[in-house]
């Protein structure tokens, strides 16, 4: 076996893949290039807005960087979809989750959906769907704060009350308080947000200064 | 291609097929039972890791099961005469040779001869055997009633080696030499060797030659038991034996040096192939070093053919190999500590990796310990503990600075110089280092004895797997872990209100183990023993010593470090040879003797040993008791002056109102002396062992009615040329109805007492 990401020989070198008899499917020093923090980032671009409130908290696992960066080029942007095991370990959570979606054109051209992929492990939910073909990496924060909620509830979707709500990557935190948002009008008490990771892009930083005020 | 597949499959996955080998192999020595583990490895890999492995696993457990029974070495027939092909494994201890011979259907045996003449001595040691055809007059050994389950085993030893059995040699007589390019090969090698030994015999200080010898070419022959004892104490004993290290260490060095003198690299590895195979018969083929040479052999194969395959898959490739070579490898304690030291820094890395050296040092040396451990634990019943710090150091000390003078002397030694330069020099710096051994050895708490059985050993085997699996994550927490298991394991039998007398077997001779309930005390009385009668120079050997084959292992199995009372009943041989060696390996609070025998010839070793360890020697004048709240054992002297056999010290022991009286080598005179001074003390004992091995002279009537015993134990060596325990003795307690238990006929007989009074006899099969 092969690391999925640089093609290096795995080798079974813990006594762990020894005693379980799994493997890593990526190499030691690929996986310690990802920079894990695990933490509940505050976001407050929405403050203020209607959007307010809507997530009750949120967890990261890690945080964006040059690596994830490749990553995620390949996961999503070339549809790789055999790299949503290298994280699918820890992506298991205990009660069930309702993950973002993706518009459904986009979703047919990838041939998969990623973050259902990325939460393969799980049991999944879908209760919601995207109607604008827009993506939010090619909007800025004004526009993207600005912007009318691009999420409508599944006909006929049942709605429980807690709600574990899953993405890919937490920037604004403005499309998971969108969809919390919409969840809650439909009858959630709790909404629960949890992103593989954190980013915080330079331009947004600049844009927030230059635009609005926090 | 299949095997294309198959072998992409089994990539990273080899561990579990050597896994499979190994109980394939012990499912068919020792019982079927163990084929469970095949099967549960297999489960395993259907489970965890794919189909085909699942296959192939359980494929080669069968095959190793099935290989391994066919190489099962026949039993030796029982002929008088025999043609035999001397092997490099001779040894000669004073005038007595053993060694494996090959006989002519390519059977291997052992043989032991008595060489009868000094001249002939002279011949062995001096001439080449190795490849010699004799003419053997041969007969089978009688066999040995065993004692208990840990003392040194022939058997085993003979069936690790591949050897169907020993013979009793009585006269040799050469018939010619081996032809054929092996045989060749094989003596030139031998007399390779020898001629290095005698180079280093005649131009190194003695106290180097050993070590000299055993780290260039692995011979052991000049050792002697004291230091060894030192190094197995220190656990550094393993630095003697040629290892990986060692030859990885060799092959770098030629490396490096062939590199500078600007060699191809492709030339360079061809020439380690050819080295490396070279050195391996060199070094007389124990199995670490046909384990390291082989590794580095297939290592080298693999760079020159640009082929990457995972540490893992070679070393257990490696091991396959190995095994199918000689499968009887897999019970050589070497083979086992080498191969699993070896798995063990495969799989840490994940622990190894650490910033300061000091600290990936000190955990190279903890995990490859701990890796070692169940097998340190099942071969030696101890530990050392005080090898974790010591190793940390020594490893560095024997690699970079002994290790390349012992090579550089050696080398030296065979070209054509008078003196070695500066070598006094060194010998000091040496002797210094073993200065240094001897005093971290003194420390207390330098070795651990933790009371284990071998059903343990499976225990110990887990326990080791849960804190290599810990430790990936939380180091700290498998280290307290380790402490709390050791520190449970010591105390429980501290909580065990049994009392324990063990009567071991021997041979002919006498030595008993009383354990007081609670482990609150241990006395021992006497320790066997052979007597000796004296030699010329030439005749003089190490030879079999009761004392460190039967008796201390025996103290060791039940964890026993310190023994609070050793005494010597009487000064015969049969119940004292063996004191000097439990003085050496146990503490000793203090050893007592009968009055008037400290300046006896006999003793003299003995009270050397316990001088030196500046041990209190006592005559015992008066009875003394010795008591714990819950037993009580009293040594009873008889009075007068010192007469051998009926001065022997009579032992009471009472507990849980059981009495048990051990009567040491007491004869009719003794006897009759003790009913008169403590008669009334005496009476109703439950439990007797008889006198004098159950000779006629001893156990009168009159002493067995008083005694009025319900058990009779007897402690005689099988066909004694005494004829102990005598028919007399025998018929007497028949006609009183008192079974006897005779150690000659079930071995080492434990007796165990519960605090109800109930008392349960166990043998040891």
């Amino acid at each position: 076996m092969k690391c999925l990401l640089c093609d290096r020989q795995l080798m079974r070198d813990t006594w762990s893949s020894l005693f379980t008899g799994k493997q890593d499917c990526v190499c030691k020093s690929c996986r310690a290039s990802f920079n894990k923090i695990a933490s509940s980032p505050e976001r407050r671009y929405v403050k203020g807005t209607e959007l307010e409130g809507a997530l009750d908290s949120i967890f990261c696992f890690y945080s964006y960087n040059s690596s994830m960066q490749n990553y995620f080029q390949r996961y999503k942007g070339e549809g790789d979809h055999i790299l949503h095991l290298v994280f699918s370990k820890e992506l298991r959570l205990r009660e069930p989750c309702v993950p973002i979606p993706s518009y459904q054109d986009s979703s047919f051209k990838r041939s998969f959906c990623h973050v259902d992929e990325l939460f393969c492990g799980n049991n999944l939910l879908h209760l919601l769907k995207k109607t604008t073909s827009i993506k939010q990496s090619s909007r800025n924060l004004a526009q993207r704060i600005q912007s009318s909620n691009p999420f409508e509830l599944l006909p006929g979707a049942q709605v429980p009350e807690k709600i574990v709500l899953i993405d890919d990557i937490f920037t604004t935190g403005v499309t998971m308080n969108q969809a919390a948002a919409i969840l809650k009008k439909h009858g959630a008490k709790q909404v629960h947000g949890i992103c593989l990771v954190e980013t915080l892009e330079k331009n947004d930083e600049t844009e927030t200064r230059k635009g609005i005020k926090l | 291609m299949p095997y294309l597949v198959i072998a992409k499959k089994l990539q990273n996955n080899w561990i579990y097929l050597a896994g499979a080998a190994i109980f394939g192999c012990f499912s068919a020595w020792n019982s079927l039972f163990y084929f469970l583990g095949v099967i549960g490895i297999s489960l395993f890999c259907n489970w965890r890791v794919s189909k085909t492995v699942a296959l192939l696993t359980f494929a080669i457990g069968v095959g190793f099961y099935s290989y391994s029974l066919f190489r099962v070495p026949e039993p030796l027939e029982d002929v008088s005469r025999i043609q035999a092909t001397m092997t490099e494994h001779m040894k000669l201890d004073g005038d007595r040779l053993t060694a494996f011979v090959l006989t002519e259907t390519g059977a291997r045996a052992f043989i032991s001869y008595k060489i009868e003449s000094e001249q002939q001595v002279k011949e062995f040691a001096e001439q080449n055997w190795t490849g010699r055809k004799l003419e053997l007059e041969v007969a089978l050994p009688e066999p040995r009633q065993s004692s208990h389950p840990f003392e040194f085993s022939f058997k085993t030893y003979l069936f690790s080696k591949g050897a169907g059995g020993s013979y009793e040699v009585s006269s040799v007589r050469v018939e010619g030499e081996a032809g054929g390019p092996l045989w060749t090969l094989r003596k030139w090698m031998s007399s390779l060797r020898q001629h290095i030994h005698e180079q280093v015999v005649q131009k190194v200080p003695l106290s180097l030659q050993d070590e000299f010898l055993a780290l260039t070419i692995g011979d052991r022959t000049l050792a002697d038991d004291d230091s060894q004892r030192l190094y197995q104490k220190l656990g550094i004993s393993h630095l003697f034996a040629i290892s990986g290290l060692h030859v990885a260490l060799l092959t770098g060095v030629i490396y490096k040096i062939l590199l500078l003198l600007s060699f191809r690299r492709l030339h360079i590895y061809v020439s380690v192939l050819a080295l490396v195979p070279f050195y391996m018969f060199l070094a007389g083929g124990a199995p670490s070093i046909v384990r390291a040479s082989l590794l580095i052999f297939v290592a080298t194969l693999l760079v020159i053919f640009k082929i990457k395959i995972p540490p893992s898959d070679l070393l257990a490739g490696v091991f396959l190999l190995t095994l199918l070579y000689f499968p009887f490898y897999l019970l050589q304690p070497g083979y086992q500590l080498s191969f699993l030291a070896v798995t063990s820094f495969v799989f840490s890395t994940k622990l190894l990796r650490h910033n300061s050296f000091w600290l990936s040092a000190f955990f190279t040396t903890v995990v490859c310990q701990l890796a070692v451990l169940p097998v340190i634990l099942y071969h030696f019943q101890q530990l050392s503990i005080i090898s974790l710090p010591l190793n940390v150091v020594a490893i560095p000390l024997f690699t970079f600075v002994i290790m390349p003078f012992s090579f550089f002397y050696t080398g030296l030694a065979l070209l054509p110089f008078e003196q070695l330069p500066l070598i006094s020099n060194y010998g000091s710096f040496r002797g210094l280092i073993q200065f240094l051994f001897e005093l971290s050895a003194n420390l207390p708490f330098a070795v651990w004895t933790p009371p284990s059985t071998r059903s343990i050993f499976l225990i110990t085997v887990v326990f080791v797997c849960v804190i290599f699996y810990v430790a990936e994550k939380r180091v700290f927490l498998a280290l307290a872990l380790f402490l709390v298991g050791c520190a449970l394991w010591q105390l429980l039998p501290q909580l065990n209100e049994q009392a324990k007398i063990s009567f071991l077997y021997v041979g002919q001779g006498d030595s008993t183990v009383i354990e007081f309930p609670y482990k609150e005390q241990v006395v021992v009385i006497d320790t066997g023993g052979v007597a000796t009668f004296s030699k010329e120079p030439w005749q003089k050997r190490n030879g079999y010593e009761v004392g460190r084959s039967i008796v201390t292992p025996y103290l060791r199995s039940k964890g026993i470090s310190t023994i609070d009372v050793l005494m010597l009943t009487h000064a015969d041989a049969d119940h004292t040879e063996g004191a000097e060696e439990v003085l050496e390996e146990f503490e000793v609070r203090q050893l007592i003797i009968p009055q008037g025998i400290l300046k006896l010839e006999e003793l003299q070793d003995v009270i050397e040993v316990a001088k030196k360890k500046e041990i209190p020697v006592h005559e015992l004048i008066a009875p003394l008791e010795l008591s714990s709240t819950s037993m009580r054992v009293v040594l009873l002297p008889v009075p007068g002056v010192y007469q051998g056999n009926d001065s022997s010290i009579v032992t009471v022991a009472e507990v849980y109102g059981t009495k048990v009286v051990l009567s040491g080598d007491l004869e009719m005179e003794g006897e009759g002396k003790m009913l008169r001074q403590y008669g009334g003390y005496l009476k109703t004992s439950d439990v007797i062992k008889l006198g004098h091995h159950g000779s006629k002279t001893s156990s009168t009537e009159q002493w067995l009615d008083t005694i009025n015993p319900e058990v009779a134990i007897g402690s005689a060596g099988e066909n004694n040329r005494y004829g102990h325990p005598h028919t007399i003795i025998l018929e007497r307690l028949k006609a009183k109805d008192i079974p006897y238990l005779g150690t000659h006929e079930l071995g080492t007989i434990e007796l165990l007492i519960d605090s109800s009074g109930t008392r349960t006899f166990k043998t040891l099969e």
